[in-house]
């Protein structure tokens, strides 16, 4: 239980609140590569509480700027993308990607008016088959080289939601194992008997005996000690981690995947979850296999949350604690040290950013940043690949290719056209 | 009683939907408020935004985690209900 104000603290993500000026010490994706590909495309966002449009130029330039004008305030989502920068579609104004303006058409050819305009506008890079944007003080740190983006080999999917409710409850959930044997163990089951399904074995429902955290370098590892298990297990002897401050890194011997959190503002969240499923030894993925890019359905036709699979039990889980979980009547457990663990990490990291330093994951030396591994088990729960065996309860069987992407892993032929 | 669980209850009495109904349920249950103040190490205030005053529960004991924006202390403090002594060796 916290207080109402500390609540707050936490939660706030807009400029100038704490926690917002924390989460814009990182890069975060915001698009992926494929939505902006083409040259004069602009999508509108918004990312920490900032409207926002991303756009390709002509020059093939990606570039990220507030989405009114400064003149009248009309949206530049319906802008003209230019050879260097974003004309505003009503009087012409020219903004190049750091926001300024650079050409006033109807205004005096010697006018200095155009120098002292300027809208945000932000860094942005791309890396993996995702849209990065910086939004934080200058000099904005290394795009994090984690393995999951830069792995050779591999088949890459992107699944995505924009879900209505704050990040923290949706990041507090990765820092609570014993959701798993509930939420996707015991309520499968429930879900498959309901529906009429053989439940078989369904070995997400083992009993947790003991559950760790421990910081490391890029943030928290979970461990477990399933029924059955010891601490030699992999779940335990390895874990996987918490990426500070909002990635979840999960997966297992078959599939390797983030699931990323980005506030858009204090009540809803664009969620990715980046899959890589790794082929069977001595198989080679198909160069330039492209990476789909999907939506992950929330509700169904009635309204109702999709809970028949892991991702759509999650969002029900996340969402239902209210658009801002209200902490101040929270009863946390002994299970829930996790969660607690991790608020303090995110004030601590706060302070840091206070005293003038750069705060945890803040990676600022080239080298360390070629690629950066991170520690991920590969047995999972002692099943192997439990989880990509089970790739159709996962948000990736709304990949429009997983049949395809199980078979390249097997070594199989290409059937389809993707 | 703070402030947010006062308006809990008045909105709970007002409309006597499932939710509400929930929260006047936990409320019910709530006998105390966040008895804690005080960093034990520097004496600021932990209520204050850039603390992190969190109380949970060890079966029967109220437990608050807390950690000093301040001096940076972190720690636990448990509420003791009933002093108890280890089991003394038999051998």
């Amino acid at each position: 239980m916290l207080s109402k104000e500390q609540n707050e603290a936490l939660t706030q993500v807009d400029s100038g609140k704490p926690m917002g000026e924390l989460l814009r010490r990182y890069w975060h994706p915001i698009a992926a590569s494929t939505e902006v590909e083409k040259k004069g495309t602009i999508k509108k966002l918004k990312i920490l509480g900032e409207d926002l449009v991303l756009y390709r130029d002509k020059s093939n330039n990606l570039g990220l700027v507030a989405d009114r004008c400064a003149h009248r305030g009309v949206s530049l989502e319906y802008a003209i993308p230019e050879e260097c920068g974003l004309r505003c579609q009503y009087h012409g104004w020219l903004y190049d990607k750091t926001g300024q303006c650079i050409d006033q058409p109807n205004e005096p050819e010697d006018s200095t008016f155009k120098n002292r305009i300027k809208i945000s506008g932000y860094e942005v890079k791309e890396l993996g088959g995702l849209v990065f944007a910086y939004m934080g003080p200058s000099p904005a740190p290394e795009l994090p080289k984690w393995d999951l983006f830069v792995q050779e080999n591999v088949v890459r999917t992107i699944g995505y939601a924009v879900i209505p409710c704050n990040w923290v409850q949706i990041m507090e959930n990765s820092l609570d194992p014993t959701h798993l044997e509930w939420l996707h163990g015991h309520y499968f089951e429930h879900i498959f008997e309901q529906q009429g399904r053989p439940q078989d074995e369904w070995p997400i429902t083992k009993h947790h005996l003991k559950i760790g955290f421990d910081e490391f370098e890029y943030g928290i590892i979970k461990r477990r000690v399933l029924e059955g298990q010891t601490e030699e297990n992999e779940d335990w002897a390895v874990g996987h981690p918490i990426v500070f401050p909002n990635y979840l890194r999960v997966g297992d011997s078959g599939a390797h995947s983030f699931q990323i959190r980005v506030p858009i503002d204090e009540t809803h969240t664009l969620h990715f979850w980046y899959t890589c499923f790794v082929p069977a030894e001595g198989v080679k993925v198909p160069e330039n296999y492209p990476i789909t890019f999907y939506e992950c359905p929330i509700y169904d036709e009635n309204g109702k949350f999709v809970t028949d699979y892991i991702d759509g039990q999650d969002m029900m889980a996340w969402i239902t604690q209210g658009p801002i979980a209200d902490r101040s009547i929270e009863r946390l457990g002994t299970s829930d040290r996790g969660i607690i663990m991790y608020r303090q990490m995110l004030k601590r990291e706060l302070k840091k950013i206070e005293n003038g330093e750069d705060p945890k994951c803040t990676i600022r030396d080239p080298q360390q940043n070629e690629y950066i591994e991170l520690p991920q088990e590969e047995d999972k729960f002692s099943e192997g690949g439990l989880l990509s065996g089970v790739a159709i309860h996962w948000n990736t069987r709304y990949a429009p290719n997983l049949s395809e992407i199980i078979e390249i892993c097997k070594g199989g032929v290409i059937s389809s056209n993707v | 009683m703070c402030e947010t669980l006062k308006e809990s209850l008045f909105d709970a009495r007002e409309t006597p939907c499932p939710l509400n109904q929930e929260v006047m349920k936990m409320a019910e249950n709530k006998v105390d408020e966040i008895k804690l103040k005080y960093c034990p190490n520097c004496g600021e205030s932990l209520l204050k935004p850039n603390s992190l005053l969190n109380e949970y529960w060890i079966s029967q004991d109220t437990a608050y985690f807390c950690w000093c924006g301040e001096c940076s202390w972190r720690g636990e403090i448990i509420e003791i209900i009933r002093v108890t002594a280890p089991e003394l060796a038999t051998s």
